[in-house]
């Protein structure tokens, strides 16, 4: 259970003295981590947030010249996830990859100023920002997942979260806000953008540990010390061998990828309320807010609680909040009254799901093997959600969107059960085990 | 705390001053660069466009023929709708107004405005010729074009949506028309019918956008996207429809005369995208490209006269500030393109 090894974890050696009285018993390593994401995220979201007008609006591209740009923006930083944390492994420096990501992206926030109106040069310039994204997010998730206790990665992974999500929030935001100061002031946005991934980066260098302790103890004696295995490329086989070996992590991957297809995305989930409400589409950025606020609110809680009452159930009840959010839009008596119930289920499935699905895989990954296992898993994901998209938008354009809320969510219920009945055998036996 | 390895020797309280001290380092670059580059950007080599704000130069500017545009200079009413004459081009009257994109004709504006608060709303502010909003409607996405027939009865805008793709940043477009007499929306031209070959033509993937109205004003030309490509569409408000005339043709914008239409091309040039500046004489059906420009022009240009056109490019210094310059060429292959105006954007030529 849960509850035992949390008790044992506390009264063993470990535990510095001050660490009962603290509430949140989350590692520095996490902590920083966070600040590190949180002003990251302020970074990048505050260009994201921008783009689309600077590109289209200000330097007066047309949409299929932005469309082109968008394509790459989104694309590229899957499959790096995987190639990054595997050499993270291999060479057991996480930090420094993670400090590589974030310093590429950074220098991108100045490359923008610099690419002028030139396309081919922006459009370089948002693909490698995203390849710097794509190197950074499976090494730093490692770092996260080695700086907590088995029992206690739902919470490390929650307070991580929570703190990106303030990021992410407050971007746009401050973004907006420069625009309104300064009209057309595109190049203070992108120097303030700068400024925030630089001072991200030196949270990264200045305070994250690359092994770190929990608590403050000892360094795990169980980690291996693998430095070679044979050349990169074949070692790469060996790294996917090792991460498709591992039967708890290949059925966690599998409920997550048909869990992830049967999600509709929040830009689809705010348009058909869009045109159930007929507001303008500039309320939008609002209802991003609203929704990434009550992510940020419950993430933390919501890992703490998937700690102590399994996070499985978490996991499948976060699914289960965002179901219940497509049978409120499907109300016929869904009115404006229905928007606050869409953005707290919305918040409450991203903090359900987004950290605790990466605990439940950390505690499942080969122990040499877990940036590239986590890595593996964020790309299934990732890549899952954009077919369902695809498949959501064609359903819509041809059919209906109720047509495919109605079928997204036959699906996601199926999915939940599924799920249910695979993983919980998983968890109990797991229980056991430990 | 345990000292790392790497960070052997350096106390938390250490690198907490230097963390300190690198965001302070952040923030101070950021404020000098905020307030240096609208100095620089308002400042020297453009000191010499005056701007004011009494009646009588506007006066003054307006018994000649004039442009109206939006005024682009940081520092000093950036954004707002001006008045300028050709023969004394350094002299602007500024308005109080201030819009993402303008239009004059007929005694009646559109000004495409933007409320930039946390949450960036726009509006279509319809005004008149002492510049007084007379009503306005909410736009749904950010402003791209704008036009007002010759008798100042229609006006017409384009917006770009976010949102209504397969990605959630995916753009999409919509033009609506307004009766500026009866004070209504005619709708948006999606709404319309389109006919091509003498045939209905339905898809759900149309875009409208470019609107420019015919001197009669109940006809118009406006492109329609669909399929990857780009139509002209010649359209009547009466029937409100639309039938597709040709392909390849953007933001086509009609000649005083009647008789051509100046549109954007897509043309790939060494790999990559430019868009040129061509002129179709609708009855003989015959391109001329204007390729004494060699930049990509990405406007929707305005005649300043029968034989000359006119569109915006990003000025030479730092685009990102939001400077653009008003360029014109003559309407014939071979001629080489001029500055006409610094820092303006968005004209509409007062004949």
């Amino acid at each position: 259970m849960y509850q035992v090894e949390r008790t044992v974890e506390s009264g063993g050696v470990r535990v510095t003295a001050e660490a009962p009285a603290r509430p949140w018993r989350v590692a520095p390593n996490v902590w920083f981590l966070g600040v590190t994401s949180l002003l990251t995220d302020v970074s990048s979201e505050m260009v994201t947030s921008v783009l689309p007008m600077y590109l289209v609006v200000h330097l007066g591209m047309t949409p299929l010249a932005f469309g082109v740009i968008d394509g790459l923006y989104h694309g590229l930083s899957s499959i790096l996830r995987i190639v990054s944390g595997f050499f993270a492994d291999r060479w057991r420096r996480y930090k420094e990859l993670a400090a590589a990501g974030y310093a590429l992206s950074a220098i991108c926030k100045l490359g923008l100023l610099a690419a002028g109106d030139r396309i081919a040069a922006l459009a370089g310039i948002v693909a490698l920002d995203r390849t710097g994204k794509g190197i950074r997010t499976s090494p730093r998730d490692a770092l996260i997942s080695m700086s907590a206790p088995k029992a206690m990665l739902g919470e490390a992974f929650g307070v991580h979260r929570a703190m990106d999500a303030v990021g992410a929030t407050a971007g746009p935001l401050l973004a907006f806000l420069i625009l309104a100061r300064i009209p057309g002031g595109y190049d203070a946005v992108f120097v303030a953008s700068f400024a925030f991934a630089i001072a991200g980066l030196g949270a990264l260098l200045l305070f994250v540990e690359n092994r770190p302790r929990p608590h403050g103890g000892a360094a795990d004696p169980t980690e291996p010390r693998v430095r070679s295995r044979g050349t990169a490329a074949a070692d790469f086989k060996a790294a996917i061998g090792d991460i498709m070996a591992t039967p708890r992590l290949r059925r966690l991957a599998a409920i997550a990828t048909v869990l992830a297809l049967t999600t509709v995305g929040d830009g689809f989930m705010y348009l058909s309320l869009q045109r159930r409400l007929d507001f303008g589409t500039g309320f939008f950025p609002l209802l991003f807010v609203a929704t990434s606020c009550c992510y940020f609110l419950l993430a933390a809680p919501a890992g703490r609680a998937a700690d102590r009452l399994g996070r499985t159930r978490m996991l499948l009840g976060g699914y289960a909040a965002l179901g219940t959010a497509y049978a409120v839009l499907l109300a016929p008596w869904t009115g404006w009254a229905g928007v606050l119930p869409i953005v707290i289920l919305l918040g409450a499935f991203y903090a359900a799901t987004e950290g605790v699905l990466m605990a439940l895989a950390s505690a499942c990954v080969p122990e040499n093997r877990r940036a590239a296992g986590l890595g593996a898993l964020t790309t299934l994901t990732n890549l899952a959600r954009l077919a369902g998209s695809i498949v959501f938008g064609l359903i819509w354009t041809w059919w209906s969107v109720d047509a495919a809320l109605v079928a997204f969510a036959i699906a996601l219920a199926a999915s939940v059960v599924a799920g249910a009945k695979i993983l919980r055998d998983d968890e109990t036996t797991h229980e056991r085990e430990s | 705390m345990n000292a790392s390895p790497d960070r052997a020797g350096r106390s938390l309280t250490t690198r907490l001053v230097l963390f300190g001290l690198l965001c302070a380092a952040c923030a101070a670059g950021v404020w000098l660069y905020a307030t240096r580059t609208r100095r620089d950007a308002a400042a020297p080599g453009l000191s010499s466009i005056r701007v004011e704000s009494d009646e009588a130069t506007r006066d003054r500017i307006r018994s000649a023929p004039h442009l109206v545009l939006r005024h682009t200079n940081q520092g000093d009413g950036y954004g707002r709708v001006a008045l300028v004459t050709l023969d004394d081009p350094d002299r602007r009257y500024l308005s109080t107004l201030e819009c993402e994109r303008v239009y004059y004709a007929g005694g009646r504006g559109v000004c495409l405005s933007a409320d930039r608060d946390v949450l960036t709303t726009y509006d279509a502010v319809i005004f008149d010729e002492s510049f007084s909003r007379l009503w306005s409607v909410p736009l749904t996405g950010a402003p791209s074009r704008a036009r007002v027939s010759r008798d100042g009865r229609f006006a017409a805008f384009t917006v770009f949506e976010s949102g209504h793709s397969y990605t959630a940043a995916g753009l999409s477009t919509r033009t609506t028309i307004l009766d500026l007499t009866a004070r209504r929306s005619l709708g948006d031209l999606e709404q319309f019918s389109v006919v091509r070959d003498g045939e209905p033509f339905r898809s759900v993937d149309f875009n409208f956008w470019g609107v420019t109205f015919a001197p009669d004003s109940s006809r118009f030309y406006a492109t329609l996207a669909t399929g990857g490509r780009t139509l002209l569409v010649e359209g009547n408000l009466e029937s409100r429809s639309v039938r597709v005339l040709r392909e390849g043709v953007e933001c086509p914008s009609l000649s005083p005369d009647g008789r051509r239409l100046v549109f954007k091309s897509r043309q790939q040039r060494a790999g990559r995208l430019v868009w040129q500046l061509r002129v179709l004489d609708l009855e003989s059906k015959a391109e001329t490209p204007l390729d004494g420009e060699t930049r990509s022009v990405d406007d929707q240009a305005e005649w300043l006269d029968e034989e000359h056109v006119m569109y915006a490019m990003s000025s030479d210094r730092r685009p990102s500030t939001g400077g653009t310059d008003i360029w014109t060429i003559p309407a014939r292959s071979g001629a080489a393109p001029r500055k006409l105006l610094e820092q303006a954007f968005s004209p509409a030529s007062i004949r």
